[in-house]
C-alpha cells in the first residue's frame, strides 16, 4: 500500500515542482528540486524491489517532462547533443541504490546521515546530468556559475529533506502501523 | 541478495534497455502525449507565477481608438500586399527560369502568449499557448513584436494546445547569423552551456579570425542551408569580440528581453500550411485567434 502510494505521490510532486520558481542572484539562481529530493527520500523508505520500481517511474516522468529534442540546426541536420530518452531512469536508478544503502539508519530513525546524503545525492544528480550534457556535446565546459547553481540547488533542496522524511515516516506509520515493519522487511 | 531482488533488478534493467531502444519517433510521441495530459498543470503553474498577464490597464475608449487605427493599418497593408504578391510571383517565375533553389516563404504568423517558463532542467525553454490545433509544427521560428528572434519550436514538445519553445539563450538553439550584409562576417549564434536560465548573453561562434567586428553592430539571421530561420530577423548587437585559436567568437546582447517575454509570434511558411492543414483549422481561423 505504501509502495503504491509512493508512485502517486511522485506524480503529485512532479506537478508541485512546476509551481516552484527559480531564486535570484543572491541564491546563485538555485531552485528547490522537490521532485528529485522526494524521490531520494522515498528510495530510503522502500524495500529494494519497490525502490527499483519507483526509480524507473521517477526517471520516466523526469524524462517525459524534460528530455528535449533540439530539432534542426542551421545546416538543416538534426542537432546532436540531447540527453537520450531513458537516461534519467539510469540516473535515478543509480541514486536510488545509493540512498537505499542508508535504509538501516532510517529504520533506526537515525536521520542525520540520510539527510546529508540526500543533499549529496541531489548534487550528484545535477552533476551527472551536466556531465552527460558535456559528454554528448563533445567538449568540456564547467563555468563557475553552473557549479554555484548546483551547490545552491543541492543545499536548498536538502533543507526540505527532514520534512519529507517526516512526512514519509508519518505516512508509513498511518498506513502500516510502524514504518520499521511496514515496508516489506 | 534475495532471489526476488535479483528478479526485480533484471526486470528494471530490461525495462531500461527497452526505453533506450525506443525509436526517436516513439519517444517523441510518448512525450507529446504526456505533455498533453500535463498541460493543465503547466498552465495553472504559469498563471500562479503570474506569467500569464491577462489584465490590460487601458480604458475602453483607448482600446476602441486603437482598434480603429489597427483596422486602417490592416486595410492599407492588405492593399500593399497585392503589389507584393505580384512581385513575389514574378520573382518565383524568374528564379524557376534560372534554376535557383526554391526559397521558403515565411508569410504567416501565429500570435501566442508565453504561459510558463521552464526553469527546472538545464534547457532554456518556455511554453506557449498554441499547439498543433493552431497549426504550430516542429522547428518553426518564434519572434517577438519587434521581429527579433526568440527561439524555435521544439519537435517533441508539441501538444494540441501548447508548444515548447527552445530559447535563443540555450546552447542547442543554433542560428546562422551575419553582421549587416557582409559575407565574411558570418557565424553561428548559440547560448552558453547550462547558463541559459542564468545569463541573457549569447555567443556568435565560428567567426573569421581576420576580421574585426565593430562593437555595437547589429546581428541578423542568415537563412543558412537548413532554412530554419528566415533571413534578416534581428538577433542582437555585438558587445565584444573574443580571440580564439582557430576562429573568433563574440559576445552578443540579444534584442529580446527574455526575462519579460509575454507575447510572441510563431512564423509559418506556406509549406508548413500544407503540412498542418491535415491536423488544424484554416488560416483564416488561425488569423482570428488573438493571444
Amino acid at each position: 500500500m505504501y509502495a503504491a502510494l509512493s508512485f502517486v505521490m511522485l506524480f503529485v510532486v512532479l506537478c508541485l515542482q512546476e509551481f516552484i520558481p527559480r531564486l535570484g542572484e543572491s541564491a546563485s539562481y538555485g531552485i528547490v528540486l522537490l521532485f528529485p529530493v522526494w524521490f531520494l527520500c522515498t528510495a530510503v523508505t522502500l524495500p529494494y524491489p519497490a525502490m527499483l520500481g519507483v526509480s524507473f517511474f521517477a526517471g520516466l516522468l523526469w524524462d517525459l517532462r524534460h528530455a528535449i529534442d533540439p530539432g534542426l540546426g542551421p545546416s538543416g541536420d538534426a542537432i546532436a547533443g540531447a540527453t537520450p530518452f531513458g537516461m534519467n531512469i539510469l540516473f535515478f536508478g543509480l541514486l536510488g541504490h545509493l540512498m537505499h544503502g542508508v535504509r538501516p539508519l532510517y529504520k533506526k530513525r537515525q536521520m542525520g546521515f540520510p539527510i546529508l546524503l540526500t543533499g549529496a545525492g541531489l548534487f550528484l544528480f545535477r552533476l551527472l546530468e551536466y556531465l552527460f550534457l558535456n559528454f554528448r556535446r563533445g567538449n568540456f565546459q564547467f563555468p563557475q556559475p553552473v557549479f554555484r547553481e548546483m551547490c545552491s540547488t543541492a543545499l536548498l533542496s536538502m533543507i526540505l529533506a527532514p520534512l519529507i522524511y517526516f512526512i514519509l515516516w508519518w505516512l508509513g506509520r498511518v498506513i502500516h502501523g510502524h514504518p520499521r515493519y511496514a515496508h516489506g522487511d | 541478495m534475495k532471489q526476488f531482488n535479483v528478479v526485480a533488478l533484471l526486470v528494471f534493467l530490461g525495462a531500461l534497455v527497452w526505453v533506450f531502444f525506443l525509436t526517436p519517433e516513439s519517444a517523441a510521441g510518448l512525450r507529446s502525449t504526456f505533455l498533453g495530459w500535463f498541460s493543465p498543470v503547466v498552465k495553472a503553474a504559469g498563471a500562479v507565477q503570474g506569467e500569464t498577464d491577462t489584465g490590460d490597464p487601458r480604458s475602453r475608449e483607448e482600446l476602441l481608438t486603437e482598434v480603429r487605427q489597427l483596422e486602417e493599418e490592416v486595410f492599407n497593408l492588405r492593399f500593399r500586399q497585392r503589389e507584393y504578391t505580384n512581385l513575389e510571383n514574378e520573382n518565383a517565375r524568374l528564379r524557376a527560369d534560372l534554376g535557383f533553389k526554391k526559397n521558403k516563404r515565411y508569410n504567416l504568423t501565429i500570435p501566442a502568449q508565453v504561459i510558463k517558463r521552464n526553469r527546472t532542467s538545464w534547457w532554456s525553454t518556455v511554453t506557449i499557448n498554441r499547439g498543433t490545433d493552431h497549426q504550430v509544427t516542429k522547428d518553426l521560428p518564434v519572434i517577438n513584436r519587434s521581429h527579433a528572434v526568440v527561439g524555435k519550436v521544439i519537435p517533441n514538445g508539441l501538444t494540441k494546445t501548447t508548444a515548447e519553445v527552445l530559447l535563443l539563450t540555450d546552447e542547442q538553439c543554433k542560428v546562422a547569423a551575419r553582421i549587416g550584409r557582409s559575407v565574411s562576417m558570418r557565424g553561428i549564434v548559440a547560448g552558453y552551456r547550462g547558463l541559459g536560465n542564468l545569463t541573457p548573453e549569447i555567443r556568435l561562434n565560428f567567426l573569421d579570425p581576420d576580421i574585426l567586428l565593430p562593437a555595437g553592430a547589429m546581428l541578423y539571421t542568415d537563412e543558412g542551408e537548413g532554412q530554419v530561420f528566415p533571413s534578416n530577423l534581428l538577433i542582437g548587437r555585438v558587445l565584444r569580440q573574443l580571440k580564439g585559436d582557430y576562429y573568433d567568437s563574440a559576445v552578443i546582447e540579444p534584442q529580446v528581453d527574455f526575462a519579460k517575454l509575454d507575447s510572441v509570434f510563431v512564423i509559418r511558411t506556406t509549406d508548413d500550411e500544407e503540412e498542418a492543414d491535415a491536423v488544424g483549422p484554416t488560416v483564416e481561423e488561425t488569423a482570428s485567434i488573438t493571444p
